[in-house]
C-alpha cells in the first residue's frame, strides 16, 4: 500500500497497522492520512501549545472546540478564534482567502454564536513584484467578496510585507461572535442512539487533500503551480449565509433536539465524524451513499476527503429529523440523515451495503509522536553598539516620510474601503483605528462594548521570539486600554516554517514562553488558536523560511462605550502629552525599530520594555478612560513617537485639518530613539488644557510619567523642535502613496 | 394602534437585523420580518422595508432574482393600497430592478466596493420618512456597495424626484443622486443607496438615521 501518497511516514504506517491489527482498507488509509496530517492533528506543535495558559475566571471554553468562549455578562458569551489559510491563498488568492473567511465564520456559528466581526492579519512578499501585487489584490478581493456578501463587518487588521514571504504569503483570519449562554453548542456532547445529519451544500470533488497535502507540506518549485489548484476549495458566501441563518434558527427553535454539532472544514466528513465520535466518546454508523452529492460517481474516499465548503455535521434526537430538514430547506440548504451514533468506539461506514471503513476512533485519533529535532534557537548577530547617524547624513523629515510610506505603517484606506465595515450597526471604531470597537448592547441603554486588537512584529521574533511575542502581546493590551477595554482572553495564530527544523521548534517554544509571560501579567488566557507549519519555499539554492510570525489577537470588554475616545486629534488648541511607564537608558539605540530597518539593519534586537511597567500603564489608561480624562489617545508603536504624532494629525482617513507643534529639546534621550524608537510602555494623549493638573496628579498616583510634548494647531505644520518641521500635507501624501 | 411595519427578508438579506432594530427604536412602530416567499396582503403593513444585502447572492445581477418572489410580486398592490416602501442599498436595487423606481444602478466609477461614511443633503420631502422641515439639512450615513452608481436615461429624468444628494459624490452617480422617491396610489416608494439604519443608534455617535424612523412614527400617528 502506498502510505506515502496519503502523507504518512514509515513510523506512522507501522503504528497504524499495530493499532488496527490488520492492514487498513484503501479508504481507511485515505482517512488516516488526513486525520494524522499536521493540519488536523497538530502532531508537531501540540507538545509546545499545551504549555499555553488557558484558564481564567472568564473562560467558558478553552482550546479544543470549534472556537473558544469567554463570559461577556451573566447572559452572554463571546466566541472567537483565528485561523490560517496561507497555502491555499498562495495557490489561488481569491478563493483561498474567501474560504478562509468562510471557515472561521463556521467555527463561530457552530458554537451558537452570531458572528459580528472579522479581521485579517496578512503578510505578502515585496510589492515591487508583480506576483505580490496580484496576490494582494486577490486576497483583498476574496475577503471583501465573502465578508461583504455574508454581511459580517470586516474591521481591518494588519497588512505587512517582507521578502521572507516572497514564496509563502500569510492569510490569517479572525472572527468574533456573540452567543446567549443558554444556547451554546458543542461537538463533545453527542450520545449513542441519535441521528447524524449532514446540512448545507452538496458534496463535490473540490479541496480533496487540501489539509493533508497542501497545508501540511511546503511549496517546492514543482508543486506550487497549477497542480495544487484542485486542492483549493471554492466558496459560496450566499450558501454560507443561508447555512448560518438556518443553523442559528435551528439552535433557537429546536435547541432541545440538537445535541451536538461540528462544522466541516479541513478533511470534511472525515474530520467532523471523527471529532464528534472522539470527543463525545461514541461510535458511529454512516451510510455514505446518503450524502447529497454535486456530481455522480463519487467514490467513498472522495466523499470522505472532500472539502466542499458550507457544510455541517449535526447529531439530533431521533424523530426530530423532519423538523430540521424543513427548517434547513426553508433556507435552501440540503439536510439528510446519513447515519446514527452507536455505543462503543467504532466508526463504521458503508457504501451501498459494503463496509468500507471500520475504525476504532479512540485508538486512532492521535498519531504517534512525530520524531522531531529538539528545539533550538540561535540568536542572530546584532551589533552591540549602533552609532547615531549625524543629522547631516540622515534628514529626519525625510526619514519620517519614508517611515509613513512603509506598507505596515501607511494608510490602508484603499484596502479597507473595499470591506463593508459598518454592516450590523455595531461598529464604533472600524478599520484604521488603534483597536476595533463594537457596541454590543441589545438596546440603546445597554452601553457594553467589545474591543479587539491583533498584531505581530516578526522582525522582533526573528531575533528573540520570547521577548518579541511578549512585547507584541503588551502592545495589543495597550491598544485595548487606550479604548478603555479590559482584556478577557486572546487567540493565537502561529505561522512557522518546517517542524523538521530545530529552529522552528525553538521559535514555537520561545514564542509560547513569551505569550505566557505576558498572559500571566495581564491575566489574559488563550482560548483558541491555529497553527500553520511548512511556511517556507524550497528553491534550487535552498529553503527560504518565513520569519516566526505568531499573531495574537486580544479581546476586551468596555463597560460604557460613550467613554471610548478615538486615536486621532480632535480639537485645535489642546495639549499633547506622552505617558510613559518605562524609560530606557538615554543612550539606548532604537533596537527593533522600523527606522533601523530602513537604514538597512533588518534584525537589530527587540525594543526595550518591561511588562510590569506595561501593567502600570494599562491600569492608568483604564482609570483615565473611566474619568474621561482625554480627548484622543494612541499607542506609540511601529515607527515610534514621530509616526504616532503624524498619524494623529491625519484624521482617520481624510486629509487632516490638524497640525502639531512640539518641542523635545529638553528630552535627554538620543535623537533617533526619541523620535523613532519603539520601546514599550508609551502612549500619546490629547488633553484639554484645563485638565492639566488632574493629569499630573493622576499620573503620579499611577506611577507613570506624564511629559508635555506640544499642542494641536490649525497651522497645517508638523514641527518637532529642534529636529524636524514641514507641511502636514507632505506627510499625508507619503502616508497615502503606498496602497493606491 | 401601533404602526404595522415589515422588513422583507430574502435569504441573502444581511441588513435585515439592523433594519428591524432601527424600526423598533420607535415605540409606536411594531416591526417584524416578512419572508420573501409569502405574499404581502394589501393593508397588512403601513411601512415596508427592503433591507440591504445580496438577496440571492447576486451572482446574476443585484435584485434580478428577488423581483420574481411572491413578496415582490404582491408589493405593488400593497403600495397602491397605502403601504410606504423604503428600499435601502440592495433594497433600492430590487425596487429599480422591479421598475418601481426609475433609472438604473451600475458599478461604481472606481469599479470597487466602497465602504465609508458620507454626507447627504436632503432636498425634498418623502412622506412619511422625510418631513418638509428636514429639507436643507445634512445627514451622515455609511455607504457600502459596489453597484451604487445611479444613472437615469433621458426618458426617466422627468420623474426622478431626488430626495438625497451626496455632498461628495463617491460612486459617479448622476447629479450626485443618492436616493429617489415616488408616490403610487395611496402609498409611496423611497429608495437610497446609503444606510440610515446603520446610523440609528446613539451609542455609535452616528445616529442621523433616526430621522427616518421618527419621521414615519410621527407622520403616521
Amino acid at each position: 500500500m502506498n502510505f506515502e501518497a496519503v502523507g504518512l511516514n514509515e513510523k506512522e504506517w507501522k503504528s497504524l497497522q499495530e493499532r488496527l491489527g490488520r492492514l487498513p482498507t484503501e479508504t481507511e488509509l485515505q482517512m488516516i492520512g488526513v486525520m494524522w496530517s499536521e493540519h488536523c492533528s497538530y502532531k508537531s506543535s501540540k507538545r509546545y501549545l499545551k504549555k499555553l495558559i488557558t484558564s481564567g475566571k472568564a473562560v467558558l471554553q478553552g482550546p479544543g472546540e470549534n472556537a473558544g468562549l469567554v463570559e461577556l455578562d451573566a447572559k452572554r458569551a463571546i466566541a472567537f478564534k483565528v485561523e490560517s489559510h496561507n497555502h491555499p491563498s498562495f495557490v489561488e488568492p481569491f478563493q483561498g482567502a474567501a474560504t478562509g473567511v468562510g471557515g472561521i465564520l463556521r467555527d463561530i456559528f457552530t458554537m451558537g454564536a452570531r458572528p459580528i466581526a472579522v479581521a485579517n492579519y496578512l503578510r505578502f512578499g515585496e510589492l515591487n513584484q508583480a506576483k505580490h501585487q496580484f496576490l494582494l489584490d486577490g486576497v483583498v478581493s476574496g475577503i471583501a467578496h465573502y465578508g461583504n456578501c455574508i454581511g459580517i463587518p470586516t474591521l481591518g487588521g494588519e497588512v505587512k510585507t517582507d521578502s521572507c514571504y516572497n514564496g509563502n504569503i500569510l492569510v490569517n483570519v479572525f472572527a468574533l461572535g456573540i452567543v446567549e449562554r443558554d444556547r451554546i453548542f458543542k461537538s463533545a456532547t453527542a450520545k449513542p442512539g441519535l441521528s447524524i445529519m449532514i446540512w448545507g451544500a452538496k458534496t463535490g470533488r473540490d479541496g480533496i487533500h487540501g489539509a493533508s497535502l497542501l497545508a501540511s507540506s511546503d511549496f517546492s518549485e514543482d508543486n506550487s503551480g497549477d497542480g495544487q489548484k484542485i486542492r483549493v476549495q471554492v466558496g459560496d458566501p450566499f450558501k454560507e449565509k443561508c447555512l448560518m441563518e438556518a443553523t442559528l434558527d435551528a439552535m433557537n427553535e429546536l435547541s432541545a433536539d440538537l445535541i451536538a454539532i461540528q462544522d466541516m472544514g479541513a478533511a470534511g466528513i472525515t474530520s467532523s465524524t471523527t471529532e464528534i465520535a472522539y470527543k463525545s466518546n461514541v461510535g458511529m454508523s454512516i451510510e455514505l451513499e446518503r450524502v447529497p452529492t454535486r456530481e455522480p460517481g463519487m467514490k467513498p474516499f472522495e466523499l470522505l476527503l472532500s472539502e466542499s465548503q458550507e457544510r455541517m455535521l449535526a447529531v439530533v434526537n431521533p424523530g426530530s429529523e423532519q423538523k430540521f430538514k424543513a427548517l434547513l430547506e426553508k433556507w435552501g440548504c440540503d439536510a439528510e440523515v446519513i447515519g446514527r451514533t452507536i455505543e462503543g468506539d467504532r466508526l463504521v461506514m458503508t457504501f451501498n451495503g459494503e463496509t468500507v471503513v471500520d475504525l476504532p476512533v479512540q485508538k486512532l485519533m492521535d498519531p504517534p509522536d512525530a520524531d522531531l529535532p529538539p528545539p533550538d534557537w540561535t540568536y542572530p548577530d546584532v551589533p552591540s553598539e549602533i552609532p547615531l547617524p549625524s543629522s547631516k547624513d540622515v534628514k529626519d523629515w525625510e526619514v519620517l516620510k519614508l517611515l509613513l510610506a512603509l506598507p505596515s505603517i501607511s494608510s490602508k484606506k484603499e484596502i479597507f474601503e473595499r470591506y463593508d465595515s459598518t454592516v450590523g450597526g455595531r461598529t464604533l471604531l472600524g478599520p484604521g483605528h488603534d483597536a476595533a470597537v463594537l457596541w454590543v448592547g441589545a438596546t440603546e441603554s445597554d452601553l457594553t462594548g467589545v474591543a479587539f486588537k491583533g498584531s505581530c512584529n516578526e522582525h522582533w521574533n526573528s531575533f528573540d521570539p520570547r521577548k518579541g511575542m511578549a512585547l507584541s502581546f503588551a502592545t495589543n493590551i495597550r491598544s485595548l486600554a487606550c479604548v478603555g477595554a479590559a482584556p478577557l482572553a486572546y487567540t493565537d495564530g502561529v505561522n512557522l516554517s518546517s517542524p523538521k527544523k530545530s529552529s522552528t521548534a525553538g521559535a514555537l517554544s520561545l514564542g509560547v514562553d513569551g505569550m505566557n509571560d505576558a498572559a500571566r501579567i495581564f491575566e489574559t488566557p488563550c482560548i483558541s488558536g491555529n497553527v500553520s507549519l511548512y511556511n517556507q519555499t524550497l528553491l534550487a539554492d535552498g529553503a527560504v523560511d518565513i520569519a516566526p510570525t505568531i499573531f495574537t489577537v486580544a479581546v476586551g470588554k468596555i463597560q460604557d462605550v460613550r467613554k471610548v475616545r478615538p486615536s486621532v486629534f480632535q480639537k485645535i488648541g489642546s495639549e499633547v502629552w506622552m505617558i510613559e511607564s518605562f524609560a530606557p537608558t538615554s543612550q539606548e539605540p532604537p533596537r527593533g525599530s522600523a527606522y533601523l530597518r530602513i537604514l538597512g539593519l533588518k534584525i537589530s534586537g527587540v525594543p526595550a520594555f518591561d511588562l510590569e511597567a506595561e501593567k502600570r500603564l494599562q491600569m492608568f489608561l483604564l482609570k483615565a478612560h473611566q474619568e474621561e480624562m482625554f480627548l484622543s489617545l494612541r499607542t506609540v508603536s511601529e515607527g515610534g513617537l514621530a509616526v504616532s504624532l503624524a498619524k494623529a494629525c491625519f484624521g482617520n482617513y481624510d486629509r487632516g485639518i490638524f497640525g502639531f507643534e512640539g518641542d523635545l529639546l529638553k528630552f535627554q534621550q538620543r535623537r533617533d530613539s526619541l523620535l523613532y524608537g519603539e520601546a514599550g510602555g508609551r502612549v500619546i494623549v490629547e488633553l484639554d488644557p484645563a485638565k492639566r493638573s488632574d493629569l499630573i496628579r493622576f499620573s503620579m498616583e499611577s506611577k507613570v510619567q506624564a511629559k508635555r510634548l506640544g499642542s494641536v494647531t490649525s497651522s497645517g505644520v508638523f514641527e518637532i523642535k529642534p529636529f524636524l518641521s514641514g507641511k502636514v500635507d507632505e506627510l499625508f501624501a507619503s502616508w497615502t502613496e503606498t496602497f493606491r | 394602534m401601533s404602526i404595522a411595519a415589515a422588513v422583507i427578508r430574502f435569504p441573502g438579506s444581511n441588513c435585515d437585523h439592523d433594519a428591524l432594530r432601527a424600526l423598533q427604536l420607535e415605540p409606536s412602530i411594531s416591526a417584524k420580518y416578512h419572508w420573501y416567499q409569502d405574499k404581502i396582503l394589501p393593508g397588512a403593513y403601513q411601512l415596508i422595508l427592503i433591507p440591504g444585502g445580496f438577496s440571492f447572492g447576486d451572482y446574476l445581477r443585484a435584485g434580478a432574482i428577488a423581483k420574481l418572489s411572491p413578496a415582490m410580486e404582491t408589493l405593488n398592490t400593497a403600495i397602491e393600497a397605502g403601504a410606504h416602501v423604503l428600499g435601502i442599498c440592495n433594497g433600492f436595487q430590487i425596487l429599480i430592478e422591479s421598475r418601481m423606481l426609475p433609472g438604473y444602478l451600475t458599478v461604481n466609477q472606481n469599479l470597487k466596493f466602497i465602504s465609508r461614511t458620507v454626507k447627504l443633503r436632503i432636498e425634498a420631502e418623502a412622506f412619511p420618512w422625510i418631513k418638509k422641515s428636514d429639507i436643507g439639512s445634512s445627514i451622515s450615513t455609511p455607504i457600502a456597495h459596489r453597484f451604487g452608481n445611479f444613472q437615469a436615461p433621458k426618458m426617466d429624468r422627468a420623474e426622478l424626484n431626488p430626495v438625497f444628494r451626496y455632498e461628495e459624490n463617491p460612486n459617479g452617480s448622476f447629479e450626485d443622486i443618492a436616493g429617489i422617491y415616488r408616490t403610487v396610489g395611496k402609498g409611496s416608494v423611497l429608495g437610497l443607496m446609503p444606510h440610515p439604519e446603520r446610523a440609528s443608534f446613539s451609542p455609535l455617535r452616528l445616529s442621523d438615521g433616526k430621522l427616518f424612523w421618527r419621521g414615519a412614527a410621527e407622520a403616521l400617528r
